[in-house]
């Protein structure tokens, strides 16, 4: 056992521990991670007999002879030869209840293979669907082209509606694909499959990117080292559909950002909508709304940025101002006793000192002062008490005082 | 499919290990293969109750169904997550199942181990 190297006081032993619960925890004190997890039931696992099965497998015989009664004594040649015919029974195909072959079994290949061509069927009528949809698009587009501009909305809707059904066409692309797997129809998958993630993204309305039709594919036209999902022998490829939708799609871009052209008055190239250095081209997503919020945020980001050194400065000014609110807080909690070196003898009312033994401590000095305190405050009372003072000074320093 | 949610996690090693981290008090804290021992069979005694990140309440996330003291050779593990763990003679494992809400966290990796919740004493502390 090694001995701990950690800093001394962060290691501990324990003794005498009554342990309540286990927990599953994210990162366990022991260092280790989960060593074993089983996922799949006992009975979903492939390859495995079940005990009863193999139990029935031993104890029938090669040619059906009943087993030898237990206290039976057998030769090591009867034992080999039971044991050799326990193996040939066990080699054996083993009887498997058949799936119903009338498609009402969940699961059955029969059954996924209704929903691949239920999906095909389905992707079918929505590729049928697609060029009235665009058609209409076209229409409107032509009456924005008029003069129109309120039909404006309806082409980016329909345009929309467009990207939707491919969005649909796709994945229900994928799904056939699956169903057509799993009912055991031939599915080819190449080893590289570039553009396979664009293929799979499913595209929004807000953050769909497609790539440029220029790149001279077209559907039907998947090469070796295309993703090549194939659908078995009828039907459209994943890869197909894909394509189709980058066609779609880039068309789509490339018709809006004509339309917002032509709208401003200003002639764009046939590039404006390119990602530079890219063969993709932005989708028509970015109305007037969304250029509004985007300059907004921008907006906000910069006024935020301008704002940071001030806010910063506030902060301190801020605690300089709670520092001397404490101080004044600590002031005033102290004794009131007017003599505190603080107040450096004076008790805040205007009048002559009172100090010790000297002159003014006199009777007649009393008298006075309190003659000067009866002349109402104003000018001559001051006069008066700069007067007493300044005798009272000189009283107090003269020689021999 | 099915799935069975069941793990097999080590709930702590005997003796001290390198790899044990800081706990939640902020210690290193090591066990001894005896006490290690007593306190698997006081898991046992108690119940054998389980939860998730030693929160109160959690019991339904994590049921132990097995807690045993490793007494064979070295039982060397490939996790599923791909690392490699050295079971050693005196370690204690436990394992359970977890609830299908946790299960998806351990798939996610948000649930990765096994700690045990309890009281002790702490009797020595090493310098080095």
């Amino acid at each position: 056992m090694a001995e701990p190297t950690e800093d001394a006081d962060d290691v501990g032993e324990l003794a005498d521990l009554d342990i309540k619960t286990v927990h599953a925890v994210g990162k366990a004190a022991n260092g280790t991670t989960i060593l074993l997890a089983k996922s799949a039931a006992a009975a979903d696992q492939a390859g495995l007999f079940g005990a009863d099965y193999v139990r029935d497998l031993i104890a029938k015989g090669a040619d059906g002879e009943p087993p030898a009664p237990e206290d039976e004594k057998l030769t090591p040649a009867q034992a080999m030869a039971l044991v050799h015919a326990a193996s040939v029974r066990k080699a054996s195909p083993p009887e498997v209840t058949a799936a119903k072959a009338d498609g009402t079994d969940p699961g059955s290949p029969m059954w996924e293979g209704q929903d691949a061509t239920a999906a095909q069927t389905l992707i079918d009528q929505i590729l049928a669907v697609l060029p009235g949809v665009k058609a209409l698009a076209q229409r409107e587009g032509a009456e924005v082209g008029a003069g129109h501009m309120d039909d404006l909305a309806d082409v980016c809707d329909l345009n929309s509606v467009a990207d939707a059904l491919m969005c649909a066409a796709k994945t229900l692309g994928g799904f056939a694909v699956s169903e057509h797997a799993e009912s055991g129809g031939p599915v080819i998958k190449a080893l590289q499959a570039p553009n396979t993630s664009a293929a799979d993204a499913t595209p929004t309305t807000q953050e769909s990117t497609v790539t440029s039709p220029s790149d001279g594919a077209q559907p039907g036209a998947a090469t070796t080292d295309t993703a090549a999902v194939a659908k078995g022998d009828a039907g459209l490829s994943e890869t197909e559909l894909a394509q189709y939708g980058r066609l779609a799609l880039a068309k789509a871009a490339a018709k809006a950002a004509k339309k917002k052209a032509k709208a401003s008055g200003a002639a764009a190239p046939d590039d404006a909508r390119l990602i530079p250095g890219t063969q993709t081209v932005q989708a028509p997503a970015q109305g007037p709304d969304d250029v509004m919020k985007a300059q907004a945020t921008q907006f906000v980001d910069a006024v935020s940025q301008a704002m940071a050194p001030l806010a910063k400065q506030l902060g301190e000014l801020a605690g300089v101002v709670k520092g001397q609110g404490e101080r004044v807080d600590t002031l005033m909690a102290g004794p009131d006793d007017r003599k505190s070196p603080l107040l450096n003898g004076a008790i805040g009312v205007p009048s002559l000192a009172q100090r010790g033994d000297g002159p003014t401590a006199t009777p007649e000095f009393r008298a006075v002062l309190k003659a000067i305190e009866e002349i109402p405050e104003g000018p001559a009372r001051e006069q008066a008490q700069k007067g007493v003072a300044l005798a009272a000074l000189k009283a107090r320093f003269a020689p021999g005082s | 499919m099915t799935e069975q949610r069941f793990i097999v996690a080590l709930a702590y090693q005997a003796g001290y290990s390198p790899q044990i981290l800081t706990g939640q008090d902020g210690r290193i804290d090591y066990v001894s293969a005896a006490e290690l021992e007593k306190a698997a069979h006081s898991f046992a005694r108690n119940g054998m109750g389980g939860g998730a990140f030693h929160v109160a309440g959690t019991d339904a996330e994590f049921e132990p169904t097995e807690s045993w003291i490793h007494r064979g050779p070295d039982w060397t593990v490939t996790a599923p997550d791909g690392s490699v763990t050295v079971v050693k003679a005196g370690d204690w494992l436990v394992g359970g199942y977890l609830s299908p809400a946790a299960w998806e966290m351990y798939k996610r990796g948000k649930i990765t181990g096994l700690s045990p919740q309890g009281a002790g004493r702490r009797v020595t502390t090493r310098r080095v």
